[in-house]
């Protein structure tokens, strides 16, 4: 596994794409600091917890290549001809992208840096929100490595993945969308449910949807309250798209076509 | 076809019929095991989030901001088994707690639910998709139940707290009207309505009405209720009486004079150890001179005025046009908002009568009044500290009479303390006057917690060093980078 976390997460300094993402996610982490520097308050967790909302662009870019890649050059065939487990090799390629967001987190280490120089606080909420950022990381990288997984195409790879990283961003939005499309169609002519009976079964809906929602459940972290159930959720996430990856590829040695 | 043909044939046929069997056997066991994960990863979710998840959630924050103090845990403990008190927040469960007051109360209120052992409940419902909650909490239309608002219900009586009153906040006086919020009353305020509605009212106060009262004191009646002091009101009428239970009589916002028999009935009360609180001031009867009122002010050896002050200092005034300054309570400098008042006077013509003042203006202010006839505000040349507020006592009686006077209603009004809320300084200050007259019960006091405090060393935000920053944080930091990958790509593009 090592062998393969180790070329991959070099592979992202042989090529532009590494570079380009961390000039990105300096520009912006650089950008949400001066912002609240200027203004004489800088809450590190406020710049963290904003820098989760690019993992959308961001996790896409990382994951994008690492199987599509392989496919896409014919090399995949070393995966099923090395000796390694197929897990190993996923797990290799995860630990990498998310190595990859490590380095990038350094940037907001400097940030962190310099509010303390300037008598700024870094408190426990803080730690919290460094906390969530790297799980909600697992989370969303196991969805890139899956979308990667399932086409030849960096692009395809990018959009799909952009797409469930987005889907579970929108999740309170979608809860809302959801709960007054139930609400009107409960109280509608077809059933003429009661109020009450109507109110109880939207917030069933809205609060299943929710229960899916990872940036709701660790939204308490940056206030100090450190919970294992969210860190929980968001780790066996991950388990289930790194092992939907394996099955993907372990497909390969069974499928007819 | 030759028999070997036939034979190849007929192997290779059944090596596919083994392979289409070996494959579909791997499909199977493919999905079954992602399908087996997917419940067992439920399985566990659904234990961490509903069963142990509690026990292993932990509030690390430097001051309790989200977990219920000790004292809040014991007085709840305190209660019996089979207290329900229902938490109703008129509203969808806030989802984004960034940046809102709700950050505060939403975690705060689950931990309550959490270590209350079922005697409190907490629970969102928008009144907009569930309009019957309101008639539900409130049936007999007492509370004025708005949406965003929570009503924490006990015994079928209920309190009302707005998101806005669970702080408290830096007045910025300079530049009017800025609140910075900096203490966290969340606890304070619920665990206090909490006390009132489990224990009942410990005390009983009267507001005087029917003397073209400016509004009708609902703030100031929340006030005291928070503060467990019941309270009704007393109508003016010829056959006037303080009723026997009245532990405190609030004079607010009249613009008529009292009549004779309510002058007998307040001397009276007072004369048996009453406590008052009068607050009149110049904007609505600005001709008005109060003499009966005056008369019972004066057994406390004090008096208002029939002028208005006008500041003339201009770190105490925030809007001359509207005789609006800033008061100073006496007792610790905190400045409290004061407007179209009338100066408080302190004369006692007895030793054993003590007032004094408590609140003043600054030494430069005058007053002014209300000339009739010329239809203009006629200026005298008397520059001079006034009192705003007055308190005054009997000295060596076991049941003295307590007064406090203020000549402007900054302090009782509901137009004020709506407009500012419950923490607002005058508001403050009005609370604490309420419990040193009536004593009220604060064994379960809960203190408010500091909110975190972002700032940095200002002296250090220069414009020189915010353009330093952002040169090199958004400029050459990334360009490195970008830099750096067209070198990579330039020398590996051939390989």
């Amino acid at each position: 596994m090592f062998a393969v976390y180790k070329r991959e997460f070099f592979s992202y300094f042989r090529s532009p794409v590494g570079y380009i993402a961390l000039a990105l996610f300096s520009f912006l982490s650089g950008l949400l600091f001066i912002n609240q520097f200027g203004s004489g308050a800088i809450s590190i967790s406020s710049e963290i917890i904003s820098l989760r909302s690019f993992f959308v662009v961001i996790i896409p870019v990382i994951t994008m290549g690492l199987f599509a890649e392989d496919k896409k050059r014919g090399t995949e065939i070393l995966f099923y001809t090395n000796p390694l487990s197929l897990f190993d090799v996923v797990l290799g390629k995860f630990f990498a992208a998310l190595s990859l967001l490590g380095v990038m987190f350094l940037n907001v280490i400097v940030h962190m840096i310099i509010t303390a120089v300037n008598k700024g606080v870094v408190d426990i909420g803080t730690w919290g929100s460094v906390i969530v950022y790297f799980f909600l990381a697992i989370l969303f990288i196991a969805i890139g490595i899956f979308a990667s997984a399932l086409t030849d195409s960096q692009i395809i790879s990018a959009i799909l993945s952009f797409i469930i990283i987005l889907i579970i961003q929108l999740i309170s939005t979608i809860s809302t969308l959801a709960s007054s499309s139930v609400s009107s169609f409960l109280s509608g002519k077809m059933f003429s449910m009661d109020a009450e009976k109507v109110s109880k079964a939207v917030e069933k809906v809205s609060n299943g949807i929710k229960w899916l929602d990872p940036f709701a459940k660790t939204q308490d972290f940056r206030y100090g309250i450190f919970s294992v159930a969210p860190l929980v959720f968001c780790l066996s996430g991950a388990l289930i798209f790194l092992y939907l990856t394996y099955r993907v590829l372990e497909k390969k040695r069974w499928a007819q076509n | 076809m030759s028999k070997k043909d036939l034979k190849t044939k007929a192997g290779g046929e059944k090596e596919k019929l083994e392979k289409d069997k070996r494959s579909k056997t791997l499909q199977m066991f493919s999905v079954a095991s992602v399908i087996i994960l997917i419940v067992i990863v439920l399985f566990v979710n659904i234990i961490f989030d509903v069963i142990i998840g509690d026990k292993l959630t932990f509030d690390f924050s430097a001051t309790g901001q989200n977990s219920i103090s000790q004292v809040t845990e014991d007085y709840l403990d305190s209660l019996p088994a089979d207290t329900h008190v229902r938490i109703v927040g008129l509203m969808d469960r806030p989802v984004n707690l960034k940046d809102s007051p709700y950050e505060y109360i939403v975690p705060l209120l689950d931990d309550y639910q959490a270590k209350s052992n079922g005697k409190i409940t907490v629970e969102y419902v928008n009144p907009e998709t569930y309009p019957s909650i309101i008639n539900e909490l409130d049936p007999d239309s007492m509370y004025d139940l708005n949406a965003n608002t929570y009503v924490v219900n006990c015994n079928g009586r209920s309190s009302v707290i707005s998101p806005i009153d669970c702080f408290s906040y830096d007045q910025e006086y300079l530049s009017y009207g800025q609140y910075l919020p900096t203490g966290n009353l969340v606890e304070s305020t619920f665990t206090n309505a909490i006390v009132n509605l489990t224990r009942g009212f410990t005390s009983k106060a009267y507001f005087v009405t029917g003397l073209n009262n400016t509004d009708e004191h609902k703030m100031l009646s929340n006030i005291l209720s928070g503060l467990g002091i019941d309270s009704d009101d007393l109508v003016s009428s010829d056959s006037f009486a303080i009723p026997g239970d009245c532990d405190l009589l609030i004079v607010a916002g009249i613009n008529t004079d009292i009549s004779e028999s309510m002058q007998v009935a307040m001397i009276d009360y007072l004369n048996e150890g009453g406590k008052m609180i009068v607050a009149v001031d110049y904007y609505t009867n600005a001709t008005e001179t109060y003499p009966r009122l005056n008369a019972v002010l004066d057994f406390m050896g004090l008096a208002v005025d029939s002028k208005v002050i006008y500041e003339n200092d201009p770190n105490y005034v925030l809007s001359q046009e509207n005789f609006e300054s800033i008061g100073v309570i006496l007792a610790d400098t905190t400045p409290v908002r004061i407007q179209y008042a009338r100066p408080v006077t302190v004369n006692s013509m007895h030793s054993y009568v003590l007032p004094q003042g408590i609140i003043a203006t600054s030494d430069k202010a005058t007053t002014v009044y209300y000339d009739e006839e010329t239809g203009k505000m006629m200026t005298f040349a008397n520059e001079s500290q006034y009192y705003v507020g007055a308190y005054s006592t009997y000295d060596g009686m076991a049941e003295p009479p307590e007064m406090y006077v203020f000549g402007t209603t900054n302090f009782t009004s509901d137009g004020y303390i709506g407009s500012y809320g419950y923490n607002d300084p005058n508001a403050v200050y009005i609370k604490g006057v309420i419990r040193d007259l009536v004593a009220a019960d604060d064994t379960v006091f809960v203190d408010s917690k500091p909110l975190a405090n972002y700032s940095i060393d200002t002296t250090k935000v220069t414009s020189s060093s915010v353009t330093t920053m952002t040169f090199v944080l958004m400029v050459i930091i990334p360009l490195a980078f970008v830099i750096t990958g067209t070198i990579v790509y330039r020398k590996r593009k051939n390989l």
